[in-house]
Protein backbone atom coordinates (compact mmCIF):
# COMPACT_ATOMS: atom_id res chain seq x y z
CA UNK A 1 0.00 0.00 0.00
CA UNK A 2 1.53 3.33 -1.03
CA UNK A 3 1.32 6.52 1.02
CA UNK A 4 -0.19 8.33 -1.98
CA UNK A 5 -3.27 6.07 -1.93
CA UNK A 6 -4.19 6.85 1.65
CA UNK A 7 -7.23 9.07 2.10
CA UNK A 8 -7.82 9.87 5.76
CA UNK A 9 -10.87 12.08 5.20
CA UNK A 10 -12.76 9.28 3.49
CA UNK A 11 -12.15 7.05 6.50
CA UNK A 12 -13.46 9.71 8.89
CA UNK A 13 -16.54 10.38 6.72
CA UNK A 14 -17.45 6.69 6.64
CA UNK A 15 -17.43 6.64 10.43
CA UNK A 16 -20.07 9.37 10.57
CA UNK A 17 -22.76 7.44 8.66
CA UNK A 18 -25.78 5.99 10.45
CA UNK A 19 -26.57 2.28 10.19
CA UNK A 20 -27.02 -0.73 12.44
CA UNK A 21 -23.28 -1.26 12.22
CA UNK A 22 -22.50 2.33 13.23
CA UNK A 23 -24.88 2.07 16.19
CA UNK A 24 -23.25 -1.20 17.33
CA UNK A 25 -21.09 -0.70 20.42
CA UNK A 26 -17.38 -0.82 19.50
CA UNK A 27 -16.18 -3.38 22.05
CA UNK A 28 -18.89 -5.93 21.23
CA UNK A 29 -18.25 -5.33 17.51
CA UNK A 30 -14.50 -6.02 17.87
CA UNK A 31 -15.03 -9.19 19.92
CA UNK A 32 -17.72 -10.45 17.49
CA UNK A 33 -15.48 -9.71 14.48
CA UNK A 34 -12.62 -11.58 16.08
CA UNK A 35 -14.74 -14.66 16.90
CA UNK A 36 -16.34 -14.59 13.43
CA UNK A 37 -12.98 -14.53 11.61
CA UNK A 38 -11.53 -17.30 13.81
CA UNK A 39 -14.53 -19.53 12.99
CA UNK A 40 -14.38 -18.64 9.26
CA UNK A 41 -10.71 -19.57 9.12
CA UNK A 42 -11.56 -23.09 10.35
CA UNK A 43 -14.10 -23.68 7.54
CA UNK A 44 -13.09 -26.12 4.80
CA UNK A 45 -16.20 -26.08 2.57
CA UNK A 46 -15.92 -23.89 -0.52
CA UNK A 47 -19.73 -23.68 -0.87
CA UNK A 48 -20.24 -22.47 2.70
CA UNK A 49 -17.34 -20.01 2.38
CA UNK A 50 -18.80 -18.51 -0.78
CA UNK A 51 -22.22 -18.20 0.90
CA UNK A 52 -20.58 -16.57 3.94
CA UNK A 53 -18.70 -14.16 1.67
CA UNK A 54 -21.95 -13.15 -0.06
CA UNK A 55 -23.71 -12.64 3.29
CA UNK A 56 -20.76 -10.67 4.71
CA UNK A 57 -20.74 -8.44 1.61
CA UNK A 58 -24.48 -7.96 1.99
CA UNK A 59 -24.02 -7.01 5.65
CA UNK A 60 -21.34 -4.48 4.67
CA UNK A 61 -23.71 -2.92 2.13
CA UNK A 62 -26.52 -2.70 4.71
CA UNK A 63 -24.05 -0.74 6.87
CA UNK A 64 -24.14 1.88 4.08
CA UNK A 65 -20.52 1.27 3.11
CA UNK A 66 -20.22 2.32 -0.57
CA UNK A 67 -20.03 -0.64 -2.99
CA UNK A 68 -17.28 1.08 -4.99
CA UNK A 69 -15.20 1.56 -1.82
CA UNK A 70 -15.58 -2.14 -0.90
CA UNK A 71 -14.78 -3.24 -4.44
CA UNK A 72 -11.61 -1.13 -4.55
CA UNK A 73 -10.46 -2.39 -1.14
CA UNK A 74 -11.08 -6.02 -2.08
CA UNK A 75 -9.64 -5.49 -5.53
CA UNK A 76 -6.35 -4.23 -4.06
CA UNK A 77 -5.68 -7.63 -2.49
CA UNK A 78 -6.90 -9.92 -5.23
CA UNK A 79 -3.63 -9.60 -7.21
CA UNK A 80 -1.70 -10.79 -4.13
CA UNK A 81 -3.90 -13.86 -3.82
CA UNK A 82 -3.68 -14.50 -7.56
CA UNK A 83 0.13 -14.26 -7.47
CA UNK A 84 0.08 -16.97 -4.79
CA UNK A 85 -2.44 -19.02 -6.81
CA UNK A 86 -0.26 -19.32 -9.93
CA UNK A 87 2.61 -21.34 -8.37
CA UNK A 88 0.14 -23.44 -6.34
CA UNK A 89 -2.00 -24.37 -9.36
CA UNK A 90 0.64 -24.39 -12.10
CA UNK A 91 3.87 -24.87 -10.13
CA UNK A 92 4.32 -28.52 -11.08
CA UNK A 93 3.24 -30.12 -7.82
CA UNK A 94 1.93 -33.69 -7.63
CA UNK A 95 -1.55 -32.46 -6.60
CA UNK A 96 -4.20 -32.33 -9.33
CA UNK A 97 -5.09 -28.93 -10.73
CA UNK A 98 -8.64 -29.27 -9.34
CA UNK A 99 -7.33 -29.96 -5.84
CA UNK A 100 -4.91 -27.00 -6.00
CA UNK A 101 -7.60 -24.71 -7.40
CA UNK A 102 -10.01 -25.79 -4.65
CA UNK A 103 -7.38 -25.06 -1.98
CA UNK A 104 -6.60 -21.64 -3.48
CA UNK A 105 -10.26 -20.64 -3.74
CA UNK A 106 -10.73 -21.53 -0.06
CA UNK A 107 -7.73 -19.33 0.88
CA UNK A 108 -9.00 -16.48 -1.32
CA UNK A 109 -12.52 -16.54 0.15
CA UNK A 110 -11.20 -16.65 3.72
CA UNK A 111 -8.91 -13.70 2.97
CA UNK A 112 -11.67 -11.66 1.36
CA UNK A 113 -14.15 -12.34 4.19
CA UNK A 114 -11.49 -11.28 6.70
CA UNK A 115 -10.85 -8.03 4.78
CA UNK A 116 -14.59 -7.27 4.68
CA UNK A 117 -14.89 -7.90 8.43
CA UNK A 118 -11.91 -5.61 9.11
CA UNK A 119 -13.45 -2.89 6.95
CA UNK A 120 -16.74 -3.17 8.83
CA UNK A 121 -15.00 -3.24 12.20
CA UNK A 122 -12.78 -0.20 11.55
CA UNK A 123 -14.86 2.11 9.35
CA UNK A 124 -18.21 1.99 11.14
CA UNK A 125 -17.23 4.41 13.88
CA UNK A 126 -14.94 7.39 14.33
CA UNK A 127 -11.30 6.52 14.99
CA UNK A 128 -11.55 8.21 18.40
CA UNK A 129 -14.42 5.88 19.35
CA UNK A 130 -12.31 2.91 18.25
CA UNK A 131 -9.50 4.01 20.59
CA UNK A 132 -11.93 4.62 23.44
CA UNK A 133 -13.37 1.13 22.93
CA UNK A 134 -9.90 -0.47 22.82
CA UNK A 135 -8.77 1.36 25.95
CA UNK A 136 -11.68 -0.19 27.88
CA UNK A 137 -11.03 -3.74 26.73
CA UNK A 138 -8.56 -4.76 29.45
CA UNK A 139 -5.57 -4.38 27.13
CA UNK A 140 -2.33 -3.19 28.78
CA UNK A 141 -2.75 0.61 29.11
CA UNK A 142 0.83 1.14 27.89
CA UNK A 143 -0.02 -0.58 24.61
CA UNK A 144 -3.12 1.54 24.06
CA UNK A 145 -1.17 4.73 24.85
CA UNK A 146 1.57 3.77 22.38
CA UNK A 147 -0.99 2.90 19.70
CA UNK A 148 -2.86 6.17 20.17
CA UNK A 149 0.30 8.30 20.05
CA UNK A 150 1.71 6.38 17.06
CA UNK A 151 -1.57 6.91 15.18
CA UNK A 152 -1.53 10.63 15.93
CA UNK A 153 2.02 11.08 14.68
CA UNK A 154 1.75 8.93 11.53
CA UNK A 155 0.24 11.89 9.65
CA UNK A 156 3.11 14.14 10.70
CA UNK A 157 5.60 11.58 9.39
CA UNK A 158 3.68 11.24 6.13
CA UNK A 159 4.00 15.03 5.77
CA UNK A 160 7.74 14.80 6.56
CA UNK A 161 8.22 12.15 3.88
CA UNK A 162 6.25 14.24 1.37
CA UNK A 163 8.47 17.25 2.11
CA UNK A 164 11.60 15.10 1.83
CA UNK A 165 10.43 13.76 -1.53
CA UNK A 166 9.86 17.30 -2.78
CA UNK A 167 13.30 18.32 -1.53
CA UNK A 168 15.17 15.47 -3.22
CA UNK A 169 13.16 15.79 -6.45
CA UNK A 170 14.05 19.48 -6.60
CA UNK A 171 17.68 18.35 -6.43
CA UNK A 172 17.16 16.24 -9.58
CA UNK A 173 17.12 12.96 -7.69
CA UNK A 174 16.43 10.06 -10.06
CA UNK A 175 14.77 6.88 -8.86
CA UNK A 176 17.42 4.40 -9.94
CA UNK A 177 18.68 1.26 -8.35
CA UNK A 178 22.30 2.07 -7.44
CA UNK A 179 24.51 2.39 -4.35
CA UNK A 180 24.28 6.19 -4.25
CA UNK A 181 20.49 6.14 -4.16
CA UNK A 182 20.47 3.47 -1.47
CA UNK A 183 22.80 5.69 0.56
CA UNK A 184 20.37 8.59 0.11
CA UNK A 185 17.49 6.40 1.17
CA UNK A 186 19.42 5.03 4.18
CA UNK A 187 20.26 8.55 5.34
CA UNK A 188 16.63 9.64 4.85
CA UNK A 189 15.58 6.72 7.07
CA UNK A 190 18.24 7.63 9.63
CA UNK A 191 17.27 11.32 9.50
CA UNK A 192 13.59 10.62 10.02
CA UNK A 193 14.34 8.33 12.95
CA UNK A 194 16.60 10.95 14.57
CA UNK A 195 13.85 13.56 14.05
CA UNK A 196 11.34 11.17 15.67
CA UNK A 197 13.60 10.71 18.67
CA UNK A 198 14.05 14.46 19.15
CA UNK A 199 10.31 14.95 18.79
CA UNK A 200 9.58 12.19 21.29
CA UNK A 201 11.69 13.96 23.93
CA UNK A 202 9.66 17.16 23.45
CA UNK A 203 6.42 15.16 23.45
CA UNK A 204 7.34 13.46 26.72
CA UNK A 205 8.25 16.79 28.38
CA UNK A 206 4.93 18.28 27.24
CA UNK A 207 2.96 15.26 28.44
CA UNK A 208 4.79 14.97 31.78
CA UNK A 209 4.19 18.65 32.49
CA UNK A 210 0.48 17.94 32.00
CA UNK A 211 0.46 15.03 34.47
CA UNK A 212 1.11 12.07 32.17
CA UNK A 213 1.67 8.96 34.27
CA UNK A 214 1.98 6.23 31.62
CA UNK A 215 -1.72 5.96 30.81
CA UNK A 216 -3.54 8.29 28.43
CA UNK A 217 -6.90 9.28 29.89
CA UNK A 218 -9.80 8.49 27.58
CA UNK A 219 -13.49 9.28 27.60
CA UNK A 220 -16.05 6.80 28.89
CA UNK A 221 -17.17 4.39 26.18
CA UNK A 222 -20.76 4.11 25.02
CA UNK A 223 -22.95 1.90 27.20
CA UNK A 224 -23.53 -1.64 26.03
CA UNK A 225 -27.22 -2.23 25.42
CA UNK A 226 -29.22 -5.40 24.86
CA UNK A 227 -29.41 -4.72 21.11
CA UNK A 228 -25.57 -4.71 20.86
CA UNK A 229 -25.43 -8.12 22.53
CA UNK A 230 -28.23 -9.41 20.29
CA UNK A 231 -26.31 -8.32 17.17
CA UNK A 232 -23.17 -10.06 18.42
CA UNK A 233 -25.09 -13.19 19.37
CA UNK A 234 -26.79 -13.29 15.95
CA UNK A 235 -23.47 -13.11 14.08
CA UNK A 236 -21.81 -15.75 16.25
CA UNK A 237 -24.91 -18.01 16.00
CA UNK A 238 -24.80 -17.74 12.21
CA UNK A 239 -21.19 -18.89 11.99
CA UNK A 240 -21.74 -21.67 14.56
CA UNK A 241 -24.67 -22.96 12.45
CA UNK A 242 -22.43 -22.86 9.35
CA UNK A 243 -19.82 -24.87 11.24
CA UNK A 244 -22.44 -27.43 12.32
CA UNK A 245 -23.75 -27.73 8.74
CA UNK A 246 -20.18 -28.31 7.54
CA UNK A 247 -19.79 -31.04 10.17
CA UNK A 248 -22.99 -32.79 8.99
CA UNK A 249 -21.94 -32.88 5.35
CA UNK B 1 5.44 -8.97 4.81
CA UNK B 2 2.30 -10.38 6.31
CA UNK B 3 -0.01 -13.31 5.91
CA UNK B 4 -3.74 -12.93 5.41
CA UNK B 5 -6.35 -14.94 7.28
CA UNK B 6 -6.77 -18.42 5.85
CA UNK B 7 -3.22 -18.78 4.51
CA UNK B 8 -1.86 -20.40 7.66
CA UNK B 9 -3.27 -23.45 9.47
CA UNK B 10 -5.07 -23.16 12.83
CA UNK B 11 -2.41 -24.92 14.96
CA UNK B 12 0.18 -22.41 13.71
CA UNK B 13 -2.23 -19.53 14.38
CA UNK B 14 -2.87 -20.69 17.95
CA UNK B 15 0.79 -21.42 18.76
CA UNK B 16 2.11 -18.18 17.26
CA UNK B 17 -0.60 -16.10 18.96
CA UNK B 18 0.33 -17.61 22.33
CA UNK B 19 4.06 -16.95 21.82
CA UNK B 20 3.53 -13.44 20.43
CA UNK B 21 1.11 -12.61 23.25
CA UNK B 22 3.57 -13.79 25.87
CA UNK B 23 6.48 -11.87 24.35
CA UNK B 24 4.34 -8.74 23.99
CA UNK B 25 3.18 -8.90 27.60
CA UNK B 26 6.74 -9.40 28.82
CA UNK B 27 8.04 -6.46 26.74
CA UNK B 28 5.15 -4.17 27.71
CA UNK B 29 5.81 -4.70 31.41
CA UNK B 30 9.41 -3.54 30.96
CA UNK B 31 8.44 -0.25 29.26
CA UNK B 32 9.07 2.77 31.46
CA UNK B 33 6.79 5.82 31.29
CA UNK B 34 9.54 7.95 29.72
CA UNK B 35 9.94 5.44 26.88
CA UNK B 36 6.29 5.54 25.76
CA UNK B 37 6.60 8.58 23.44
CA UNK B 38 9.90 7.24 22.02
CA UNK B 39 8.42 3.82 21.17
CA UNK B 40 5.22 5.45 19.84
CA UNK B 41 6.99 7.84 17.52
CA UNK B 42 9.48 5.24 16.35
CA UNK B 43 6.58 2.82 15.66
CA UNK B 44 4.85 5.49 13.60
CA UNK B 45 7.98 6.44 11.68
CA UNK B 46 8.89 2.81 10.94
CA UNK B 47 5.34 2.24 9.72
CA UNK B 48 5.56 5.23 7.35
CA UNK B 49 9.06 4.30 6.16
CA UNK B 50 7.97 0.77 5.32
CA UNK B 51 5.36 2.24 2.96
CA UNK B 52 8.05 3.80 0.76
CA UNK B 53 8.92 1.70 -2.25
CA UNK B 54 12.41 1.32 -3.70
CA UNK B 55 12.80 0.82 -7.46
CA UNK B 56 14.33 -2.54 -8.40
CA UNK B 57 14.46 -3.00 -12.15
CA UNK B 58 10.94 -3.07 -13.62
CA UNK B 59 9.29 -3.27 -10.22
CA UNK B 60 9.63 -1.84 -6.73
CA UNK B 61 9.83 -3.33 -3.27
CA UNK B 62 8.95 -2.22 0.24
CA UNK B 63 11.64 -2.62 2.90
CA UNK B 64 10.88 -4.67 6.01
CA UNK B 65 13.20 -2.69 8.34
CA UNK B 66 13.10 -5.53 10.91
CA UNK B 67 16.86 -5.35 11.42
CA UNK B 68 16.83 -1.59 11.98
CA UNK B 69 13.89 -1.91 14.38
CA UNK B 70 15.83 -4.44 16.41
CA UNK B 71 18.97 -2.27 16.47
CA UNK B 72 17.01 0.81 17.64
CA UNK B 73 14.60 -0.78 20.10
CA UNK B 74 16.19 -4.07 21.15
CA UNK B 75 13.78 -6.31 23.03
CA UNK B 76 10.97 -3.76 22.73
CA UNK B 77 10.89 -4.02 18.91
CA UNK B 78 7.99 -6.48 19.21
CA UNK B 79 5.81 -3.68 20.62
CA UNK B 80 6.62 -1.40 17.67
CA UNK B 81 5.94 -4.24 15.21
CA UNK B 82 2.59 -5.05 16.82
CA UNK B 83 1.61 -1.37 16.79
CA UNK B 84 2.67 -1.17 13.12
CA UNK B 85 0.34 -4.06 12.29
CA UNK B 86 -2.51 -2.37 14.18
CA UNK B 87 -1.83 0.86 12.25
CA UNK B 88 -1.95 -1.07 8.99
CA UNK B 89 -5.31 -2.57 10.02
CA UNK B 90 -6.72 0.80 11.16
CA UNK B 91 -5.55 2.93 8.25
CA UNK B 92 -5.72 0.45 5.37
CA UNK B 93 -7.90 -2.40 6.75
CA UNK B 94 -4.99 -4.56 5.61
CA UNK B 95 -3.46 -7.60 7.32
CA UNK B 96 -5.07 -10.49 9.18
CA UNK B 97 -7.09 -10.73 12.38
CA UNK B 98 -6.29 -14.35 13.26
CA UNK B 99 -2.77 -14.04 11.82
CA UNK B 100 -1.70 -10.98 13.83
CA UNK B 101 0.35 -13.27 16.10
CA UNK B 102 2.17 -14.94 13.19
CA UNK B 103 2.77 -11.61 11.45
CA UNK B 104 4.17 -10.13 14.67
CA UNK B 105 6.59 -13.01 15.15
CA UNK B 106 7.67 -12.98 11.48
CA UNK B 107 9.31 -9.61 12.10
CA UNK B 108 9.89 -9.62 15.88
CA UNK B 109 12.11 -12.69 16.10
CA UNK B 110 14.47 -11.58 13.29
CA UNK B 111 14.51 -8.10 14.86
CA UNK B 112 15.68 -9.65 18.14
CA UNK B 113 18.35 -11.70 16.33
CA UNK B 114 19.53 -8.54 14.52
CA UNK B 115 19.76 -6.72 17.86
CA UNK B 116 21.96 -9.39 19.44
CA UNK B 117 24.06 -9.73 16.29
CA UNK B 118 24.64 -5.98 16.19
CA UNK B 119 25.50 -5.92 19.91
CA UNK B 120 28.00 -8.75 19.84
CA UNK B 121 29.58 -8.37 16.40
CA UNK B 122 33.21 -7.42 16.97
CA UNK B 123 33.55 -4.99 14.06
CA UNK B 124 34.45 -1.31 14.43
CA UNK B 125 32.48 -0.02 11.44
CA UNK B 126 28.82 0.75 12.29
CA UNK B 127 28.00 0.54 8.59
CA UNK B 128 29.26 -3.06 8.42
CA UNK B 129 27.48 -4.02 11.65
CA UNK B 130 24.25 -2.48 10.32
CA UNK B 131 24.72 -4.19 6.95
CA UNK B 132 25.05 -7.64 8.54
CA UNK B 133 22.19 -7.04 11.00
CA UNK B 134 19.94 -5.72 8.21
CA UNK B 135 20.67 -8.70 5.99
CA UNK B 136 20.07 -11.12 8.86
CA UNK B 137 16.75 -9.40 9.55
CA UNK B 138 15.47 -10.22 6.07
CA UNK B 139 16.99 -13.72 6.03
CA UNK B 140 15.33 -14.45 9.39
CA UNK B 141 11.96 -13.20 8.14
CA UNK B 142 12.15 -15.30 4.99
CA UNK B 143 13.23 -18.44 6.87
CA UNK B 144 10.37 -18.04 9.34
CA UNK B 145 7.88 -17.36 6.55
CA UNK B 146 8.80 -20.47 4.57
CA UNK B 147 8.77 -22.57 7.76
CA UNK B 148 5.26 -21.35 8.62
CA UNK B 149 4.03 -22.00 5.07
CA UNK B 150 5.70 -25.42 4.93
CA UNK B 151 4.10 -26.48 8.21
CA UNK B 152 0.67 -25.10 7.17
CA UNK B 153 0.09 -26.98 3.92
CA UNK B 154 1.90 -29.15 1.38
CA UNK B 155 0.38 -26.97 -1.37
CA UNK B 156 2.96 -24.27 -0.63
CA UNK B 157 5.95 -26.56 -1.08
CA UNK B 158 4.82 -28.83 -3.91
CA UNK B 159 6.35 -28.54 -7.37
CA UNK B 160 9.46 -26.99 -8.88
CA UNK B 161 7.91 -23.52 -9.00
CA UNK B 162 6.38 -23.78 -5.54
CA UNK B 163 5.42 -20.74 -3.45
CA UNK B 164 8.29 -21.43 -1.04
CA UNK B 165 10.92 -21.62 -3.81
CA UNK B 166 9.61 -18.42 -5.41
CA UNK B 167 9.72 -16.62 -2.06
CA UNK B 168 13.32 -17.75 -1.52
CA UNK B 169 14.37 -16.47 -4.93
CA UNK B 170 12.21 -13.35 -4.84
CA UNK B 171 13.61 -12.04 -1.57
CA UNK B 172 17.29 -12.33 -2.54
CA UNK B 173 17.48 -8.71 -3.83
CA UNK B 174 15.81 -7.46 -0.64
CA UNK B 175 18.49 -9.11 1.53
CA UNK B 176 21.22 -6.97 -0.06
CA UNK B 177 19.13 -3.82 -0.45
CA UNK B 178 17.96 -3.85 3.14
CA UNK B 179 21.46 -4.66 4.39
CA UNK B 180 22.83 -1.61 2.59
CA UNK B 181 19.97 0.68 3.68
CA UNK B 182 20.31 -0.46 7.31
CA UNK B 183 24.07 0.02 7.17
CA UNK B 184 23.79 3.57 5.83
CA UNK B 185 21.00 4.43 8.29
CA UNK B 186 22.94 3.10 11.30
CA UNK B 187 26.13 4.88 10.19
CA UNK B 188 24.16 8.13 9.99
CA UNK B 189 22.44 7.65 13.37
CA UNK B 190 25.68 6.64 15.11
CA UNK B 191 27.25 9.94 14.02
CA UNK B 192 24.31 12.19 14.94
CA UNK B 193 22.67 10.37 17.90
CA UNK B 194 24.80 7.45 19.11
CA UNK B 195 22.65 6.96 22.25
CA UNK B 196 19.64 6.22 20.03
CA UNK B 197 21.01 2.80 19.20
CA UNK B 198 19.82 0.31 21.81
CA UNK B 199 22.94 -1.79 21.83
CA UNK B 200 25.36 1.13 22.37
Amino acid sequence: MDIKRFNYNKLENLGLLNSWGHRWETRIKIITAFLFVIMVVTLKSLTLLSITFAITLGAALTMKLPFKFLLIRLGLFLPIFLIMAIPIVLGGSSNSINESLHFMLIVIFKGLISILVMIMMITTQRIQDLFIGLSHMKLPPVLVSIFFLAYRYVFLFIQDITNLRRAINSRLYQRKFNKENLKVYGEIVGGLLVKSLDRSENVYRAMASRGFNGTLPTAKPRNIYKIDLIKGFAVVTYIVIIKIIEGWF
Amino acid sequence: MHLSDGVVSMPIVVASSAVAGGMLLHSTRRIKEVEIPKISLLSGSFFVLSLISLPVGPTSIHPLLAGLLGIMLGGKAIVAIFIGLLLQATLFQHGGISTIGVNTLLLALPALVSYYLFSYLKVKSYFLKGLVAGMMGVIGCVLLLITVLYLSSHHYSGGFFSVIRLILVGYIPLVFIEGLVTGFAVAFISKSRPKAIASL
